[in-house]
């Protein structure tokens, strides 16, 4: 079961071949289930709602919320949990390619901007049943915008191969 | 010169992996690369490969340390869950840095020969 040493070309061919595959795999494996999406769209009105029908509840609905997101990424992490909720591998974070991890953080800066900005507006401006206008805003947010953006991030392909030590440099 | 060449092959071609040399095993070991702990049906799916070859090929891997697998249930069903070990994921790096030395000594040869080698169809050289 002796193997042939690869000559150069392959050599460079399987480098590449070999960082593609991880990279596809671990942003594969990040990809959140749809069902996630929407539940915290629906999770997110139901807050809104809950907080102008019962305005002692306050922000309460919305921090459950958040730490039940909280909870379900980091739950994501334990192969059964992950599996139980969809996902069908847990993403080695080192593997994933750049541009992924990059656009995410910028996606998740936005988001909290605009929640935070949400949250300044609506102290300032009163209307009736505010909180379940924000909520709506949120979700649609989350659902028009980052579930395909996020998606988007995750299709992207591996990173470029740049002229370093044995990155396919031999032609 | 010649001496040095063949010096430095030997030495990459010990530090290839012979295991990883199978194209099929580099493929799997490079999938979960990318994963901590990954469902068989994923790595099956991701690789094109049917049930029984993919379950000997990661038992070899098995054998030899490179990958773990866990069987459980969710809910009422089984899965198998499998993982690139530590000493797979060494035995991976090794092998793509033996992969890296064989296309950047090629590079570096090409490189020294550019320079005054310049072909001119139809002369004798």
């Amino acid at each position: 079961m002796k193997h042939d040493t690869p000559s150069p070309e392959q050599a460079a061919s399987e480098l590449a071949e070999i960082r593609d595959r991880q990279q596809r795999a671990a942003a594969k494996a990040a990809r959140k289930p749809a069902w996630l999406w929407w539940s915290i769209a629906a999770g997110t009105i139901l807050a809104g709602v809950a907080g102008d029908l019962w305005p002692p509840l306050g922000s309460a609905p919305g921090l459950v919320l958040a730490g039940l997101a909280v909870l379900l990424v980091l739950g994501s992490r334990s192969k059964r949990i992950a599996t139980a909720m969809g996902y069908r591998a847990v993403p080695d974070r080192q593997s994933m390619p750049r541009k992924a991890v990059g656009g995410k953080y910028v996606l998740l800066i936005a988001f909290l901007a605009l929640c935070l900005l949400i949250a300044v507006g609506s102290n300032a401006v009163h209307v009736p049943f505010t909180h379940t206008i924000w909520s709506v805003v949120i979700a649609a947010v989350v659902v028009l915008v980052l579930r395909p953006v996020s998606r988007s991030l995750l299709n992207t392909v591996p990173d470029e191969r740049k002229g370093g030590r044995g990155d396919g440099g031999s032609q | 010169m010649r001496g040095k060449a063949a010096e430095v092959t030997a030495a990459v071609n010990s530090a290839l992996d012979q295991t990883l040399l199978d194209p099929t095993r580099l493929h799997i070991a490079s999938l979960l690369a990318g994963t901590r702990w990954a469902e068989f049906g994923f790595v099956r799916t991701e690789l094109g490969l049917s049930d029984s070859a993919l379950s000997k090929q990661l038992t070899n891997l098995q054998k030899l340390g490179y990958v773990e697998l866990d069987k459980g249930y969710v809910g009422k069903r089984p899965r198998t869950w499998v993982n690139l070990s530590e000493s797979g994921r060494t035995a991976l790096a090794a092998h793509v840095a033996a992969l890296q030395d064989i296309a950047a000594t090629a590079a570096a040869a090409g490189a020294q020969h550019q320079p005054g080698a310049q072909h001119q169809p139809g002369k004798q050289q």
